[in-house]
């Protein structure tokens, strides 16, 4: 097989194993991919970005702790994954099955938590999100996040998990939310 | 301290700086200046190649760590703009909607796609071809048994299979219940529900839920409270549409609310 053709084929199968999910959370390894595609599976999945911008979509690199300068290992332990290269429009969020009440808690909690460190107390979050639903629903939609992934809690305590990891720019969002309104 | 040690401590305070960049971590946990000290002095002991190389990188990962230290404070400068009372403030007050909005502007969802696996394909494919026709199934079924047994109203009303009276009587009889129960003022939700046995609460809650889905009494939700006011009305009155509120009753949220245990 010539180099071009390998390398079409390797293409192929990094955007089969990136857009089919396998397991029960979307997403695949690092070393999988190493193992499937070969030591310089990090070029490939550069390559394959450039591909999927035609398709507005991108390959989003999740590491499992905070890194300012990545080194291979950490690649390795990261999660890959196939995410829209630009913000989704409402409507499309909202025919996935979303409602309004839901997206906007998830963007208070998200928005609390980045802006308190990475960590709140659960209570703390309870209490301020049932300033505007019932409690019930507090709790119910708190647990559908952490379900997701959209949160993660640990003694008590609520973070931001790897799915909103993945989908939200964070950071944005907080930029977002200072402005929203001040411009008109 | 011999300068075997001394050795070793240069070699820890590269693997700290290179630890500390890996991570992320705030850079300002290295003691830069201490341990330029610390290598001035190393140096001037020092006499071979290797001890040198050592020297420099040492020096090499503290001049990162000084270049770290500046892109840390430009980004800590940066997350002013997030103050938590700032955002807090903001959360507050929007609407859930305008939250929303805001969240899509920086939403990025995830796309995959779902299908079934090999092995669950040749599992599915492996279960059908072993799927006896249907009357065949039909067929293993066991005959139904002759003999019959008559019981009373009375057992069946024991073993809560039937009602003693008609379910409209039961309805009524509940309505003059919560009537006369709202005749001293105000009464919630939660004390009205409250029973000796969960099993109590729950038939209660489910007659109240019948009640208000029938137009025979109204709920209110009073926040400050975080419960709902039962309003009974005087005439059954025609019900307009459609809403519905799910008060959910667990066992432990009905511990919590009405035996008051998880006050103790």
């Amino acid at each position: 097989m010539s180099e071009r053709a390998d390398l079409s084929s390797k293409i192929e199968r990094a955007a089969q194993l990136l857009l089919i999910q396998r397991h029960r959370r979307p997403g695949v390894k690092g070393w999988e991919l190493r193992r499937s595609l070969g030591r310089r599976y990090l070029d490939i999945i550069k390559i394959l970005d450039e591909e999927l911008a035609k398709f507005g979509l991108k390959v989003k690199v999740v590491f499992m702790e905070e890194v300012s300068e990545p080194r291979a290992e950490d690649y390795d332990r990261a999660l890959f994954m196939v995410t829209f290269r630009y913000p989704a429009k409402i409507t499309d969020v909202l025919t996935a099955g979303w409602s309004i009440d839901e997206l906007g808690a998830l963007a208070a909690c998200i928005s609390i938590i980045n802006s308190r460190g990475g960590s709140v107390r659960m209570r703390d979050l309870e209490d301020l999100l049932a300033e505007k639903l019932p409690r019930w629903r507090v709790e119910l939609l708190l647990e559908r996040f952490v379900r997701l992934g959209y949160l993660d809690v640990k003694d008590d305590h609520l973070s931001i998990g790897w799915r909103s990891k993945a989908e939200i720019d964070v950071d944005l969002l907080s930029l977002r939310l200072i402005s929203y309104g001040s411009s008109g | 301290m011999s300068f075997k040690v001394k050795r070793e401590y240069v070699e820890r305070i590269i693997s700290t700086c290179e630890r500390v960049l890996r991570r992320g971590v705030d850079p300002f946990t290295i003691e830069v200046e201490r341990y330029i000290k610390y290598l001035k002095d190393f140096l001037s002991q020092s006499s071979s190649t290797e001890d040198l190389i050592l020297d420099l990188e040492a020096l090499e990962a503290l001049s990162r760590i000084v270049e770290f230290q500046g892109r840390w404070i430009r980004d800590k400068s940066f997350k002013l703009y997030f103050d938590p009372l700032i955002i807090e403030a903001k959360v507050k007050s929007l609407s859930l909607s305008d939250l929303a909005h805001v969240l899509c502007q920086a939403l990025r969802p995830i796309a995959s796609v779902k299908m079934i696996s090999r092995v669950g394909f040749e599992e599915a494919a492996k279960y059908w071809l072993n799927l006896p026709p249907l009357k065949d199934r039909w067929g293993r079924l066991p005959h139904q048994i002759p003999a019959t047994e008559s019981m009373s109203i009375e057992d069946l009303i024991r073993e809560k299979l039937a009602l003693r009276g008609s379910f409209s009587e039961m309805v009524e009889e509940f309505w003059r219940r919560v009537k006369d129960s709202s005749k001293d003022g105000k009464i919630y939700y939660w004390d009205f529900i409250k029973s000796n046995s969960f099993e109590e609460s729950v038939l209660k809650a489910y007659m109240l839920s019948y009640l208000v889905s029938y137009g025979y009494v109204g709920l209110d939700y009073d926040p400050k409270a975080d419960d709902y006011v039962i309003i009974p009305y005087e005439e059954k009155i025609q019900v307009l549409g459609s809403n519905s509120i799910a008060v959910s009753i667990s066992y432990d949220e009905w511990l919590r609310r009405v035996k008051d245990v998880g006050k103790s």
